[in-house]
């Protein structure tokens, strides 16, 4: 912050007060002697021709040869001049003006300038040209009055060059601030400026062209901030975005991979399990097929022949999980009617503790699909709902619905595009998910039951049905209160105006 | 020398001295010896060296100006002229131009000014008496001024 000497307005008065005490002496003094040596001139200028005057009175009236007459002229000649001092010499005798002082003998030294002897009285002296006499007029003028009027003007000057002193000091200070004010206007904004507050305008209501021109230019640099300012917030709200669109996308691909490896790896096995269970039913059923019908070991084969078909269940779900069960076509399928069947099957399969509403009143929900793996979606969907319910029962919600995706929702969802879509959400009132196993609950083998209570399959066959299908599956999940599951399949319209042709999912 | 000679040497000496020392100074108006002018009064006196025509035997007399000291040009400018310097300075610039008159011509080189006055028998000018006395080519016309 600018203080003391180093502002402009104190820097300002300084060097007005410095060239002030510089120039105004010798203004003063040159002034002063100019007026005195003008009054000093005037007087010695005068006393002499008044003198001459005198002097040629004398000469030419002849005065000199009467005394009386010549007393008379001396009087007048003191009297005329307001001066002091009037005689005639001739050798020893003299006459003297009886208004002269009455012994002015010590003052007879004749000056030739003002003061020159520091009587304060100017004598000279003049020889008459009279014939045949040596006369000499003499007289004195009083210096006291010039000296008055030089003291008297060195006052005056005084006051005068106080007065404009004064009357500078004013003028400066009235200046800086004439400057400083809009300066300091400008600070203030730019300051304001500095904090974030881009909305204060740089304007100043100068009379100074620099300064209105200097905020002219600070405005073009303000708003050019905005501008920048603007610009880069936006950069750095995109870049944010595209940074989190990133994250998102990696996370999902890391996923994606992960998925892809457990998929190839398990299809794999399954395949090579499917290969030893075909001798263990080939084997087993001709086993059954040869003993007698009363033989006790027909209850541990078709124990066998049950455990095989468990196996054969699980290798068909992890080889549907993989997309290795061979090759799918896809035809246009009313989904309405498929759900409808899967809730009619398992209606008669959950206890009297569970509920079960369904909301299926849309109608026409036509998606390029299979059938029976849109079943076995909603079958796996609502048997993983009812697991989730506790021994006192709840509630289970099926809703089917159309909607549409729009960009923001596909940037979260890169499996889907924007379009319309038949949405089945399917709801339980469930002990629901903790946060933390959200982004695991559709990797494959991954459950949080107990031991021998779950494969860990039934979730990530769901989430391989629906990306096979084009779309996708979503979970919102609160601890406590329950979990909805909600599948998008990509909608092609109703069953007249159906024009896709079949396709075959990979 | 007996020292009493010696010391009536020096107290005549400085008799004479304090004698001359305190003589009377005076300034003399003077002419060429071969110059016709006989006098001049204050007043002609004054109008020559404020510019005024002032003749003798039809011829204009000429007044020279004497400033080889300060104390003789004071002189002359409270005796003759009765003016301060710079008033006569100032009568002496407006003489060319109002009244087509040649200023009073300046020497402060005394051999110069004798020169100036045997040119011209019709000029005057103004010195110390003790040099008016010493040069035979002047004549002293009268006393214009002396000390007290």
């Amino acid at each position: 912050m600018a203080t003391g000497l180093n502002t402009f307005a104190a820097r300002v008065i300084l060097i007005g007060l410095v060239i002030h005490a510089v120039l105004l002496p010798l203004l003063f003094y040159g002034l002063l002697h100019i007026v005195k040596e003008s009054h000093e001139e005037r007087f010695v200028n005068d006393v002499r021709k008044y003198s001459r005057f005198v002097a040629d009175a004398f000469e030419m009236e002849d005065a000199v040869s009467n005394e009386r007459q010549a007393m008379r002229l001396l009087d007048s000649a003191v009297l005329g001049s307001g001066g002091v001092y009037a005689e005639l010499l001739e050798g020893e005798t003299w006459l003297r003006s009886g208004l002269s002082p009455p012994d002015p003998a010590d003052v007879y030294a004749e000056d030739f300038a003002f003061g020159q002897h520091g009587d304060d009285i100017y004598f000279l002296s003049i020889p008459l040209d009279i014939p045949d006499r040596q006369l000499l007029l003499r007289m004195g003028f009083d210096e006291q009055p010039t000296i008055e009027q030089v003291k008297t003007a060195r006052q005056r000057l005084t006051l005068v060059l106080l007065l404009y002193l004064f009357v500078s000091i004013i003028a400066l200070v009235l200046l800086s601030t004439l400057i400083t004010q809009p300066l300091r206007a400008l600070q203030t904004a730019s300051r304001n400026i500095a904090r974030g507050d881009h909305s204060v305008k740089l304007r100043v209501d100068s009379q100074l062209a620099e300064i209105r021109e200097l905020a002219t230019d600070l405005e073009s640099m303000r708003r050019e901030l905005v501008g920048m300012n603007a610009s880069l917030l936006e950069e750095i709200s995109e870049r944010k975005a595209a940074d989190k669109l990133r994250e998102v996308a990696e996370n999902k691909l890391r996923q994606a991979q992960k998925m892809e490896t457990v998929g190839v790896l398990a299809g794999g096995i399954a395949h090579e399990f499917n290969n030893i269970l075909v001798p263990i039913f080939l084997y087993t059923e001709q086993a059954l097929y040869d003993l007698p019908a009363e033989s006790p070991l027909r209850v541990h084969l078709e124990r066998v022949l049950k455990s095989a078909n468990r196996a054969k269940s699980l290798v068909q779900q992890i080889l549907t999980f993989s997309r290795q069960s061979g090759p799918q076509e896809f035809v246009p399928v009313d989904v309405k009617p498929v759900v409808e069947e899967a809730l009619d099957l398992l209606r008669a399969l959950l206890p009297a503790t569970v509920q079960l509403h369904e909301d299926l009143t849309t109608v026409d929900c036509w998606a390029l699909a299979d059938r029976d793996q849109i079943h076995q979606l909603v079958v796996n969907l609502c048997s993983n709902a009812y697991q989730s319910l506790d021994e006192t029962g709840g509630s289970i919600g099926v809703i089917l619905d159309r909607c549409t995706v729009d960009t923001q929702f596909c940037r979260d969802h890169p499996n889907l595009r924007v379009g319309g879509y038949i949405r089945l959400s399917i709801h339980d009132t469930g002990h629901g998910i903790a946060h933390g196993d959200l982004d695991r609950i559709f990797e494959p083998f991954y459950t949080t039951r107990a031991v021998g209570k779950g494969t860990g399959l039934g979730l990530s066959v769901v989430h391989g049905l629906a990306v096979s299908h084009s779309g996708d599956i979503t979970v919102e999940s609160e601890p406590g209160k329950g979990t909805t599951f909600h599948v998008y399949l990509p909608e092609i319209g109703t069953g007249s105006s159906i024009r896709n042709p079949l396709r075959t999912g990979s | 020398m007996s020292p009493v000679r010696a010391l009536l040497i020096c107290c005549l000496g400085i008799m004479l001295y304090t004698q001359a020392a305190g003589a009377e100074r005076q300034v003399v108006l003077v002419a060429a010896a071969t110059s016709p002018l006989h006098d001049l009064d204050s007043l002609e006196l004054r109008k020559i060296y404020l510019g005024f025509p002032v003749t003798r035997d039809g011829k204009i007399v000429r007044g020279l100006r004497n400033t080889e000291d300060e104390d003789l040009n004071r002189i002359f400018l409270q005796t003759i002229v009765a003016m301060s310097e710079k008033a006569y300075r100032r009568r002496l610039l407006s003489l060319p131009l109002r009244q087509g008159i040649p200023r009073p011509d300046k020497y402060n080189n005394p051999e110069h000014l004798l020169e100036a006055l045997s040119r011209d028998p019709y000029s005057v000018t103004y010195m110390w008496k003790d040099a008016a006395d010493h040069s035979a080519d002047i004549k002293t016309l009268k006393v214009i001024w002396q000390q007290d």
